[in-house]
């Protein structure tokens, strides 16, 4: 499909149910199902993106009437946004919708869905519509030279010498970052700050080269941005640590094969090749960690990802099942259990070996 | 023996003397109290027919409703009458209507008793009947109540017991007994009347629900309409007949172009519609009768060889249209098929 102007895009959409509305039918918009019974992988980018399934969205119920109402506001805005070549946050279209009557959003996820809706019905990405992210907080530290247009002026970073303890912020605009100079040999992709200054204490880092990410819980989409680009332009293996609990699957999951709430994007996000490390239910026994038992929704959530089709391989079925037998889950601190030094001495070298990354 | 009781024929008075061991040719004068004694044991074994009930004087329940209707002006009545029964030999029967909302107001039910067709007027808490219709849980009919009380939403509850013997707890005649035989039928009459009030209460939720939703589509749809040709810059769309498609009713509109007027007519509803259509042209009064199955739309052209003088089309005959204005009345005219 050829991609149109953002302005252009949105006034097609406009325009049809202007023409549905005239010709005396009621209006809807046909949207792909966004559940993950209509995710398929894509052998050619080997990422889950939607399948063919439609969901109808009609303004003959009362939930399609809001959907579309608010829709059209937003696509309001967007028009005078465009034309005046403006832009704003997520959270700030969340407030401005104060203003829309019967359209105002009761919550802010219900205006995010909706650019995602749009995303999906234009092809195209909130950026083009002038709509960013709040920064998430996300951030980066290792061997890598980059170089960022900030607005006061062009900065070359060494995410290593030129940073804080804290590593170098992650931006919302990945896709203006350069990279200068790496000299690492992987990225380890980290779920908890704790663990994520555990290594730069002991000098995981330093010692095997690697960039650590700091994925701050479910990874922002200019985290997972990030990851991909170091990944294919910098050929770089991408690990992914992680907590052993459901949770933390389906971070991994949204690393490296695309999450499901923006499956339409996957193959700009997505990182097919990364790797999980850890924690796994296997681990769990392996090290003896200790652990806690698993609440109700953890076991919800790991019989919810036995029918994730993103999670139908073996290894997967078998720790998750391992798991549901434990009745366990295990943090990555759980480490701490054989000492400080025991997770960047011995339980990641093993697994990196393992994983043929080292 | 055949003469002073009923239903007792030759079979069943053989079939008690032969229980009771007792002679059939001794004179009944003569016996003692333990030959009676025998026989009213015999009595107890031998299956008897119930007593006739030709006796039993029932209201009948098209006069309760039809009374309960005149008195109450209730938005719903129903009543039913029970088969006849019998306790220690007495034939009765029970009949029980109930009268809800419409006129009926305040947060307490009224217990309306009747002994024979005569009301009961004193000690109401002491009476069976009324002990019967505090047991019930009416909450489960869609009512409100206090534990062990009269539901506590406006309604009346009528319960009539007919019996040639209504067996009253004192001589003053206030308040009958607590007959396990009569409480049984009454719970059973009144549990009859609650589910029927059940599926009224639902029935009325369901179109209530609907109606809300319609009002509420009524506003959102405009209000698409009128923002999304903002953005498209064109002509303010109308949204009035997608409106007609949803809440599934006649839209009509008209158009002018020059001196011809077109009228379009369309049934969304799911039913046949048949109505006039009237537009007033100066001093001169058109009419068409018209009778659409759903979904058929109509056209109809006239020449405009005046000023019209009605804003929107006048449509007589149904009681609900997007687009035109309705007068008269509907019902005399209008039946669904």
């Amino acid at each position: 499909m050829k991609l149109l102007e953002p302005l252009q895009a949105i006034m097609r959409i406009a325009e049809d149910l202007y023409e549905q509305l005239k010709e005396g039918n009621i209006p809807e918009i046909k949207i792909a199902t966004r559940t993950k019974s209509n995710i398929e992988f894509d052998e050619e980018s080997s990422v889950w993106s939607y399948g063919d399934r439609t969901s109808v969205r009609s303004a003959k119920t009362l939930k399609g009437a809001y959907m579309l109402l608010r829709m059209v506001h937003v696509m309001g805005f967007i028009k005078e946004q465009l034309r005046s070549n403006k832009s704003s946050t997520l959270r700030e279209l969340y407030y401005i919708s104060e203003n829309w009557g019967l359209a105002k959003f009761d919550e802010q996820s219900e205006s995010d869905r909706l650019i995602e809706d749009l995303e999906i019905l234009t092809s195209l990405q909130r950026e083009h519509f002038n709509i960013r992210p709040e920064e998430d907080g996300a951030t980066i530290i290792g061997p890598i030279k980059i170089r960022e247009k900030t607005r006061r002026g062009i900065r070359e970073i060494d995410c290593q010498d030129d940073v804080g303890e804290g590593g170098y912020q992650i931006p919302v605009n990945v896709d203006k970052l350069e990279f200068v100079e790496c000299d690492a040999k992987f990225v380890i992709a980290i779920e908890t700050g704790g663990m994520k200054d555990r290594l730069l204490e002991n000098g995981f880092d330093e010692k095997f080269d690697a960039i650590l990410v700091h994925l701050k819980g479910q990874p922002a989409r200019s985290t997972r941005r990030l990851l991909k680009r170091l990944n294919t332009e910098l050929n770089l293996p991408v690990v992914v640590f992680t907590d052993g609990d459901p949770w933390s699957y389906r971070i991994y999951a949204s690393v490296a094969y695309g999450s499901i709430k923006s499956a339409h994007l996957s193959e700009y996000l997505a990182t097919p090749s990364a790797k999980f490390v850890g924690i796994r239910p296997s681990d769990i026994v392996k090290y003896d960690l200790p652990s806690d038992k698993l609440n109700e929704q953890d076991i919800k959530a790991l019989h919810s990802l036995l029918s994730d089709p993103r999670f139908d391989s073996e290894f997967w079925r078998e720790e998750i099942k391992l798991q549901l037998n434990l009745g366990k889950k295990s943090e990555q601190q759980a480490l701490a259990k054989y000492g400080l030094d025991f997770v960047t001495d011995v339980y990641l070298p093993e697994r990196l070996r393992e994983l043929g990354v080292i | 023996m055949k003469s002073e009781f009923v239903r007792v024929g030759d079979r069943i008075s053989e079939e008690i003397i032969k229980i009771s061991g007792l002679n059939s040719e001794d004179d009944p004068k003569s016996m003692g109290r333990k030959e009676a004694e025998k026989l009213i044991e015999a009595f107890r074994k031998v299956d008897l027919l119930p007593p006739p009930v030709e006796c039993l004087s029932p209201i009948g329940e098209k006069i309760i409703m039809k009374s309960l209707m005149e008195r109450f002006s209730p938005e719903f009545v129903y009543a039913t009458t029970r088969k006849p029964k019998v306790y220690s030999g007495h034939p009765f029967l029970i009949e029980v209507g109930i009268a809800y909302g419409g006129n009926i107001k305040g947060e307490r039910a009224t217990l309306l008793r009747y002994a024979n067709k005569i009301p009961l007027l004193y000690q109401q808490s002491g009476c069976a009947l009324t002990q019967v219709a505090e047991s019930i849980n009416w909450k489960n009919y869609g009512l409100n109540q206090a534990k062990s009380e009269l539901p506590a939403s406006p309604c009346v509850i009528l319960i009539h017991l007919a019996s040639t013997n209504i067996p009253y707890i004192s001589e003053s005649k206030e308040a009958v007994a607590s007959i396990p035989e009569i409480m049984e039928e009454i719970r059973l009459a009144l549990q009859d009347c609650g589910r029927k009030l059940k599926e009224y209460l639902e029935r009325k939720k369901s179109i209530q629900k609907r109606k809300r939703k319609e009002n509420e589509l009524m506003r959102l749809i405009p209000l698409l309409a009128d923002k999304i040709s903002e953005i498209v810059e064109k002509e303010r769309v109308d949204p009035n007949r997608v409106i007609a498609r949803i809440v599934g009713s006649v839209y009509v509109s008209r158009e002018i172009n020059e001196n011809r007027s077109k009228i379009i007519v369309a049934n969304h509803s799911k039913s046949r519609k048949r109505f006039r259509i009237y537009e007033i042209v100066e001093r001169t009064t058109k009419k068409w009768e018209l009778d659409l199955s759903p979904d058929e739309v109509m056209e109809i052209e006239y020449e405009l060889n005046g000023k019209l003088v009605n804003k929107k089309p006048l449509i007589e005959g149904i009681d609900e249209v997007i687009g035109g204005e309705i007068i008269g009345t509907p019902s005399s005219y209008n039946e669904d098929s």
